[in-house]
């Protein structure tokens, strides 16, 4: 037996992959913007339809982008709201009717999709689900927000995969390693305490690694001791041991 | 007009306040009593100051559009110490709680000659539980009010009444949060339920604004409602509302 589903609402449904959002976490605000939406999937779109972003923040409100229309899309308009101390927010994107038989019906909506935008307490490494096309994961260092991983937007479960033991025991450790080049880099300048380089600095040198009066302007240098830091960093967070425990669990099944 | 009484420090309840002040509220619930709050409110154990100075003090009037507005003005004077003390003040349950305890004797009806404190997310409030955090007596239309604040006309209805007496509009708003959160749909409310020349409801829109919540759901599943008019949104109201626009 097979189940059909009507669309009584002939509405459209616009896929995730087809627009990309940026969100920008600025203390108790966050910036959204739109940046790209593929509608050539959606043919018959009326190019004076407007399209919308909508940012749904649980019962505290919802916060509308204008984004122009299908055929002048507006990829520069950002919108700045108050977001607290909320670790996510839900966006969906929209295409309403302006000068059709309908002003104002929905011709294509997104479902709703939870952003992570970190809490509030600043972390020091800012997760983020990104379009990111076949790629699993990948490091952003903002000169402003410091480190930041981008994972792609495809996997629903993001924080529990960055979570999980797999991750923590085989990625984080690369992370590290990269942004352990990025601090040493600038190991002079990330004085200034509270700041993100600061407390990334204040992490490398815990690791017990003697960094003083070294000089890391050349490459080769910075990416040898990035990899000694990367490997205290793997035994202080006892990486290996992870998943060999893991590992005899699984023999005991 | 109430008559002004003591001023006290604004404060919130620590975890241990909440608890100890949900307790209470139980015992009297279950034997028809006041709330007992001896030695509850300004503990060091029980409470944290948010403003040490006394800047609490009576409102003008128990009636929730007037009651939100005292609360916002005291808010927005010591949005400082809030932020310094971290507090949330849409969603801080140690802070709702402890203001609906500081006005218990006032928020407390009574049925059968008996106080009636109902249940307990009336007065302590849980941000967290979406099927709850709606009943709080002081929370939740402090929320419709701060989210429409400067809105001319739309809370007529909704913020009518004492904050303790039950309120139909109240209750189909504050549940639905696509309504709340949209000051069109609100005016749209008052377009169809609100006699403007007599100042109050129509006569039996009590009975049926629950249609209006039921059709708004639907419509919104099918039309762009955030970035309708309110007349454009009644517009689009089936006949068996036709009655009440007018």
């Amino acid at each position: 037996m097979t189940t059909r589903t009507l669309n009584f609402t002939r509405r459209s449904r616009i896929e995730l992959t087809w627009f990309h959002v940026r969100t920008v976490r600025e203390g108790e605000d966050l910036r959204v913007q739109l940046l790209s939406f593929d509608h050539s999937h959606l043919p018959g779109l009326p190019p004076s339809a407007s399209v919308v972003l909508n940012c749904f923040l649980g019962r505290l409100g919802q916060v509308r982008v204008e984004c122009g229309t299908v055929n002048n899309l507006l990829t520069n308009v950002e919108k700045k709201f108050w977001v607290g101390d909320h670790d996510s927010v839900r966006l969906s994107l929209l295409v309403r009717d302006v000068d059709g038989d309908s002003p104002g019906k929905i011709l294509a909506r997104s479902a709703e999709v939870p952003r992570f935008i970190g809490g509030g307490t600043r972390s020091l490494l800012v997760v983020k689900p990104e379009n990111l096309g076949s790629q699993v994961w990948r490091l952003q260092i903002d000169e402003e927000n410091g480190p930041e991983l981008l994972i792609n937007d495809r996997i629903r479960k993001s924080k529990d995969l960055v979570r999980s033991n797999e991750f923590s025991a085989l990625v984080i450790p690369e992370i590290f390693r990269q942004i352990s080049e990025w601090v040493l880099l600038n190991y002079a300048q990330f004085e200034e305490p509270g700041s993100i380089g600061y407390s990334w600095r204040q992490m490398v040198d815990e690791l017990g690694v003697d960094l003083d009066g070294e000089d890391f302007t050349e490459s080769s240098h910075r990416e040898i001791v990035a990899q000694d830091l990367e490997m205290a960093f793997a035994g202080r967070h006892r990486s290996l041991e992870i998943l060999v425990t893991e590992d005899e669990e699984g023999l005991d099944d | 007009m109430i008559k002004s009484t003591i001023k006290t420090d604004l404060r919130r309840f620590t975890p241990e306040g909440v608890a100890e002040f949900g307790r209470r509220v139980d015992f009297a619930r279950l034997h028809k009593t006041n709330i007992d709050l001896d030695g509850l409110l300004e503990s060091d154990e029980s409470t944290q100051v948010i403003v040490g100075e006394k800047v609490v003090g009576d409102p003008p009037s128990f009636e929730r559009y007037e009651f939100c507005k005292f609360l916002h003005e005291i808010f927005e004077t010591h949005r400082n110490a809030l932020s310094h003390t971290k507090v949330n003040v849409l969603l801080d349950g140690g802070l709702w709680s402890w203001l609906a305890a500081r006005w218990a004797s006032r928020l407390t009806s009574t049925k059968g000659g008996k106080p009636f404190v109902g249940e307990l997310s009336r007065w302590v409030f849980e941000s967290q539980n979406g099927r709850r955090d709606y009943r709080h007596l002081l929370a939740s239309p402090y929320r419709i009010y701060s989210q429409n604040v400067g809105l001319k006309d739309g809370l007529n209805l909704v913020l009518s009444g004492p904050v303790w007496l039950y309120n139909e509009f109240f209750e189909q708003v504050a549940s639905r949060k696509y309504l709340h959160t949209n000051p069109e749909a609100l005016r749209g409310l008052e377009i169809l339920y609100w006699d403007p020349k007599r100042r109050k409801e129509k006569d039996g829109a009590r009975a049926v604004v629950d249609r209006f919540g039921v059709v708004f759901n639907q419509l919104e599943l099918t039309w762009d409602l955030g970035g309708m008019t309110a007349e454009e949104i009644v517009e689009l109201l089936p006949k068996e509302f036709e009655i009440w626009k007018p």
